[in-house]
């Protein structure tokens, strides 16, 4: 009986002493829940920054290539529309020149892998973009390039590789260059087109590498006409003052392939810049249209509308949306002009090069539910 | 901004529909009662394991049994309780040999049952020793094997939502899922989060555990040792006299 009763005893103080002994464990597990709690709710704020540049990653997987090509390409061409209307001659040469440009892209485009194709195409819009940036900067090319004339010696390897290409194309190559001979002396051009060549080798020798260089060189048949072009322009300029380096005609021919490949591949590394900035910059705008779309509910489907967006390049604000071609519902394009001004500001535009930004002057948005994935 | 906005965990907490917040309730709850258990359990533990050096050290420090047995005031755990079960055990059934005769000698068959008995004692003893230390770890074990299957329980259930509403929206984006299954498997996250400590913890526990009643059965098996040393010293000298 009596060690029953001691036996109790023990049991009742140590369930006592295992009552108390929980006082501490549950403090202890409270104070950790909250603090776990609170490291969430303080670690929050400070990756709000992440999350911003994770959206723009999110924008390109999301953002329809195909739809941001075509507003890039419907841009172009009505870019280039106004300028080839005005009266000048050199406006006039180029438009020939393009089209034997683009004769000359399909060519070799069926000529290469369909791979290569196109990643040519690729480049052809980029040259395209070039092309608007070198025109500006025209005049200052041209100084450069008279100061450094006969200054280095590699013009002539790039002649050596010009000729390998030469041989493929020389019959449009020399079309191209009677054109040019009908306004002007081949033997000024040939001077004017020898110091181009040289500026580009230069500039070629800084920016980029052998490598590089050399598969520049054997894609860029494509974009040859767009540099040729550029340096009919300089030729005209500097025919003056380069009046005595004149040279027969045939070995003319043979230098201007090589001032354009020269000056073509300077126009691949430009292109190539502003073209990567303007397809991010793209893809932030579409991304930024598509978070901003309410679509209107009970539309049917199959409904497509381009709206005509103009920017200030500076700041990215919104000039105007104009609907180009209605869906043919009125509250289907009402919504897509919405979402447009909605997300009107577009800050980013301003931190990118001035010569990207020209490109956001004016485009193109096509809205189609379709085609969101 | 509202993209931001609706993917904080605080935002997809509260979003969340009404089974998956009692999901996370629910496992809010076992995560609670897990970290109090561990936090008992390694105190009283660690606890356990200082006593039971302290015991053994004095215990082969050479003391007199009666010293030891009258310095542990009231012993309620650990070896101390092992030994004070087998030692009370044995003076009593001593004292009941010597009160019946003056000075009888225990005859080997009555030392044989007198040690069984202590055995005995200290066996009830030990078992009891071994329910305080493996005491809670239950709860800890069904803990660490539920909760995974709660959470998973309310991602399902939040994906079928999300599911249910996608079926209504006529144009199926990434964005417009991608909160949804968010805040779905918020659930699950939480109900690893309750079982990852609890399963550690249920091994860590249960392992010293073990080690520690075969510590306590060591001790009980030499003391027991020693008390039939005792005895049969006894008996012999008590023959010769």
């Amino acid at each position: 009986m009596f060690g029953r009763s001691s036996d109790l005893e023990e049991e009742l103080m140590s369930r006592q002493s295992q009552e108390a002994k929980f006082k501490l464990p549950v403090i202890l597990a409270v104070l950790l829940h909250l603090g776990l709690v609170a490291a969430l709710l303080i670690r929050w704020p400070s990756s709000t920054p992440e999350n911003q540049s994770s959206s723009i990653v999110h924008a390109t997987l999301i953002s329809t290539e195909t739809a941001t090509d075509q507003a890039q390409q419907l841009r172009d061409s009505q870019q280039g529309a106004p300028r080839q209307s005005a009266p000048q001659q050199d406006d006039v040469q180029r438009e020939a020149q393009q089209q034997a440009a683009a004769q000359a892209a399909q060519e070799q485009a069926q000529r290469e892998a369909a791979e290569q194709a196109q990643r040519e195409a690729a480049e052809q819009a980029a040259a395209a973009a070039a092309e608007r940036q070198q025109e500006a900067e025209r005049q200052q090319a041209a100084a450069e390039a008279a100061a450094q004339a006969a200054q280095r010696e590699e013009a002539q390897r790039q002649q050596a590789e010009a000729q390998r290409a030469a041989r493929e194309q020389a019959a449009r190559e020399q079309a191209a260059a009677e054109q040019a001979a009908a306004e002007k002396a081949a033997a000024e051009k040939a001077a004017a087109e020898k110091a181009a060549a040289e500026k580009a080798a230069a500039e070629k020798a800084a920016a980029e590498k052998a490598a590089a260089e050399k598969a520049a060189a054997e894609k860029a048949a494509a974009e040859k006409a767009a540099a040729e072009k550029a340096a009919a322009e300089k030729a005209a300029r500097e025919r003056a003052e380069q009046r005595r380096l004149a040279e027969a005609a045939a070995a003319a021919s043979e230098s201007d392939l090589a001032q354009a490949i020269g000056s073509e591949e300077q126009s691949i590394a430009n292109a190539r810049q502003s073209a990567e900035a303007s397809n991010s910059m793209m893809n932030i705008i579409r991304h930024a249209v598509e978070q901003s779309w309410i679509k209107p509910a009970g539309s049917p489907p199959g409904l497509v509308a381009t709206v005509r967006v103009r920017l200030l390049p500076a700041t990215g604000e919104l000039v105007g949306a104009t609907l180009q071609s209605s869906s043919g519902n009125a509250s289907f394009d009402n919504s897509a002009i919405q979402a447009v001004q909605r997300a009107a500001p577009f800050r980013e535009l301003s931190q990118l090069p001035s010569a990207a930004q020209q490109q956001f002057r004016s485009f193109v948005l096509t809205f189609n539910p379709e085609d969101v994935r | 901004m509202d993209v931001e906005d609706s993917m904080s965990i605080v935002a997809l907490v509260t979003n969340a529909s009404l089974v998956v917040k009692l999901v996370m309730l629910v496992l809010l709850v076992f995560s609670l009662v897990s970290w109090v258990l561990i936090f008992q359990r390694a105190i009283s533990m660690r606890r356990a394991e200082r006593d039971f050096a302290g015991f053994e050290a004095r215990f082969w420090s050479g003391i007199d049994l009666n010293d030891l047995n009258r310095e542990q005031p009231e012993a309620t755990e650990g070896a101390a309780h092992v030994f004070q079960a087998g030692f009370k055990a044995f003076n009593r059934l001593r004292a009941r040999l010597r009160g019946s005769e003056d000075q009888p000698p225990p005859t080997p068959k009555q030392a044989a049952s007198m040690l069984l008995e202590v055995e005995r004692a200290m066996r009830v003893a030990l078992s009891r020793e071994e329910a305080r230390l493996t005491h809670h770890l239950p709860i800890l074990a069904s803990i660490s094997s539920s909760s995974p299957y709660i959470g998973l329980f309310g991602t399902v259930w939040g994906i079928m939502g999300s599911f249910q509403t996608l079926s209504d929206a006529e144009q199926a984006t990434l964005a417009t899922v991608a909160p949804w299954i968010a805040e779905a498997l918020i659930a699950t996250a939480m109900g690893l989060f309750a079982a990852i400590p609890a399963v550690i913890a249920y091994n860590r526990f249960t392992s010293a555990s073990e080690r520690l009643i075969a510590a306590y059965r060591d001790f009980a098996e030499e003391f027991h040792t020693i008390l039939h040393r005792s005895v049969v010293a006894r008996s012999a000298a008590s023959a010769k006299v």
